[in-house]
């Protein structure tokens, strides 16, 4: 990030006859400092950088909340560049309900992301949300376990990202199994997908899978 | 004491800032990591997106995914002094509003973002804005009270001028609207990504003598427990437990549930007697509203229930079938016009019927719920229309004011939702 060199190599000239970025006492400047300094690539001459930034992350979170002292970050100098951005977010769904234009969409979120792709790992912004599904058995004797560690492979959709489950107590005995997912919004339909998964395994096996959490994923 | 749970959805307008502080509020209250949040800083500022960061908080998953690390159910829940919260961001997928309606991810309380930006705000607030929209539809899901953030205070200076404009407008917004304890929602003025009044009272706002963000969900009422209310439980799944027997499993929506209680299904009118209750592996002498149960009874077998049947006490305003029922349908999202005799799916609690819009009784103003016309022939997206439904198979549905869960659905076609209601009179089959 070039735009932070001369900060960088500012903040390298301060280190070196200091221990902090305030003199000799560790204070909320540093917390603040070492929050923009981290994501950079530090070139190696910056030894002085390197050497604080190594001490500064040895710290915990929760201590470097608590650290005293006024934040001037840099006197400014060091405020991030902001690029305003357009967060596409289609709330409470104002997507057509046409068919064709589900499609478009569709196309163009499966283009955007093959454009992804193709340019690197620099994902542009395609919107997604976050699902906990609970599957059911209709028996307590039916074995959870196995179908969990099944349901990755045995549910494939276009846009569907499968994160871990894990099996949950219900009542009286019976455990089913909380998974999460990803997926893209305007490629995979949570209808689709519950049903799905209980066509992967058979309605005798599965009672009902249902989504608890729906939630935006960033 | 155990704390109680409560569900916050955030909505607002398109980049007002939902994400950025809901992502603040879980940095702040919950429990996050360092490496994680030092990571995502990382990442958002690599693509010149500092200003994002919170909202990065929330992209955990995406990343985890990559590495393989276990999802962490508990990343949306922050604890307060009196509450443990769950923050749903509300997505784009058309499926979510059919999932807040029906689903288990019910909110008792909306955070409205409204972004203080000149320009900004008077875009969400607009007819074409989604501000309005989002408060309309948040009534409509039983939400009474909301926390109005008016966010972005850092770019207008900590304006107090501006800050009593938007809240003076958005006051006479929620009275039209037809919110009842509109005069008591609080408006807090504050950054979600400089974290104004979010924790702490802030400087900045010196003029402001009201709580911050946390306070006030601190603040409000325990959800209430109408356990005045005759018991409702909407059934979700039926079991058959060995040892045990037929274990149907769903919420308690009113009232309360204990042990040697005769009951009744509804719409299929089965009587039994309730053995023995359990929640989370557990027995328990009482369920009461908002409980997730499973519970024992006799002499019926997992055939006869089904997901989507009520259960009641037997001496208490006992569940019946309906024959037909009449609802305010509000019209979101259908291509064309709908017209009476329209057949689409309803999604009301754990059931989707297929119901018969058979009558089209009025029109109503969409604010103050008064009749416009009488016996309109069509109606298109944004009207809402008082309709006679009646269902094609046996259903219990309960009118919106006696229980709530039980009286709103969502109306499905075309896979999408075209249209919520909220369900104003049941007539109900004798059996």
């Amino acid at each position: 990030m070039f735009v932070f060199d001369g900060c960088l190599k500012k903040l390298n000239e301060q280190l070196a006859d200091k221990a902090y970025v305030d003199g000799f006492k560790l204070t909320k400047n540093d917390g603040a400092v070492m929050m923009q300094v981290c994501p950079m690539e530090i070139p190696a001459e910056l030894t002085h950088v390197k050497r604080w930034l190594k001490h500064m992350q040895s710290y915990t979170l929760a201590e470097l909340k608590a650290l005293s002292g006024d934040c001037k970050c840099c006197s400014g100098k060091c405020e991030e560049k902001k690029a305003e951005e357009k967060v596409e977010v289609d709330l409470f769904g104002e997507s057509e309900s046409e068919d064709e234009e589900a499609i478009k969409k569709a196309e163009e979120t499966r283009k955007k992301i093959a454009e992804a792709k193709a340019a690197g790992k620099k994902m542009k912004k395609v919107d997604r949300s976050m699902l906990i599904i609970h599957i059911k058995p209709w028996e307590d004797t039916t074995d959870m376990a196995a179908i969990l560690a099944e349901v990755p492979s045995k549910v494939v959709m276009e846009g569907l990202t499968w994160g871990k489950g894990e099996l949950q107590d219900g009542p009286f005995n019976i455990k089913f199994i909380a998974i999460a997912c990803i997926i893209v919004d305007d490629l995979c339909s949570a209808d689709d997908l519950c049903e799905s998964i209980i066509n992967a395994f058979g309605d005798e096996v599965l009672q009902n899978a249902d989504i608890v959490t729906f939630n935006k994923c960033e | 004491m155990r704390k109680n749970h409560i569900n916050i959805v955030v909505i607002g307008h398109v980049d007002n800032g939902k994400s950025t502080l809901a992502g603040h509020l879980i940095y702040k209250c919950g429990d996050i990591d360092k490496s994680i949040l030092v990571e995502n800083e990382r990442k958002a500022n690599k693509i010149g997106k500092g200003f994002l960061k919170y909202a990065w908080v929330l992209d955990q998953l995406y990343d985890e995914r990559k590495r393989g690390i276990t999802i962490n159910i508990s990343l949306q829940k922050i604890e307060t002094k009196k509450f443990i919260v769950t923050i749903i961001d509300t997505p784009g997928h058309r499926d979510f509003i059919q999932n807040m309606i029906s689903g288990s991810s019910q909110a008792d309380v909306a955070i409205l973002v409204v972004s203080s930006i000149h320009g900004e705000f008077e875009a969400g607030i607009s007819n074409e804005g989604q501000t309005r929209e989002h408060a309309i539809l948040a009534l409509t899901l039983g939400i009474k009270t909301i926390i109005v953030a008016v966010n972005k205070m850092d770019k207008v200076n900590y304006s107090e001028t501006r800050y009593t404009e938007i809240k003076t407008e958005m006051q006479k917004t929620f009275k039209l609207i037809g919110y009842k304890h509109w005069e008591d929602f609080d408006y807090i003025p504050l950054s979600g990504q400089e974290g104004d009044n979010i924790i702490e009272t802030s400087a900045n706002t010196p003029w402001y003598n009201g709580k911050s963000l946390v306070e006030c969900i601190d603040s409000l009422k325990v959800p209430k427990h109408p356990n005045d209310k005759p018991l409702r439980i909407s059934i979700q799944d039926v079991y058959k437990v060995k040892g045990v027997g037929t274990v149907p499993v769903g919420r308690v929506e009113s009232g309360e549930l204990i042990p040697g209680m005769k009951i009744v299904f509804a719409p299929a009118g089965l009587n039994t007697e309730v053995r023995s209750i359990e929640m989370h592996h557990q027995n328990i002498e009482k369920a009461i509203q908002g409980d997730y149960i499973g519970f024992n009874i006799m002499g019926l077998c997992k055939f006869d229930l089904k997901r989507g049947y009520v259960a009641g006490d037997i001496n208490n305003d006992a569940p019946k079938g309906c024959e037909y029922f009449k609802a305010n349908v509000i019209i979101i999202n259908h291509p064309t016009k709908i017209c009476p005799g329209y057949t689409p799916t309803i999604n009301c609690h754990t059931t989707h019927i297929t119901c018969k819009f058979d009558k089209f009784l009025a029109k109503l103003n969409f604010r103050t719920f008064k009749v416009e016309t009488e016996n309109p022939t069509e109606a298109y997206n944004g009207e809402c229309i008082l309709i006679k439904i009646v269902p094609t198979k046996p259903l219990c549905i309960e009118s919106f004011d006696q229980y709530p869960a039980l009286g709103r659905f969502a109306v499905r076609d075309m896979r999408c939702t075209v249209a919520i209601g909220i369900v104003t009179e049941v007539f109900k089959k004798e059996q």
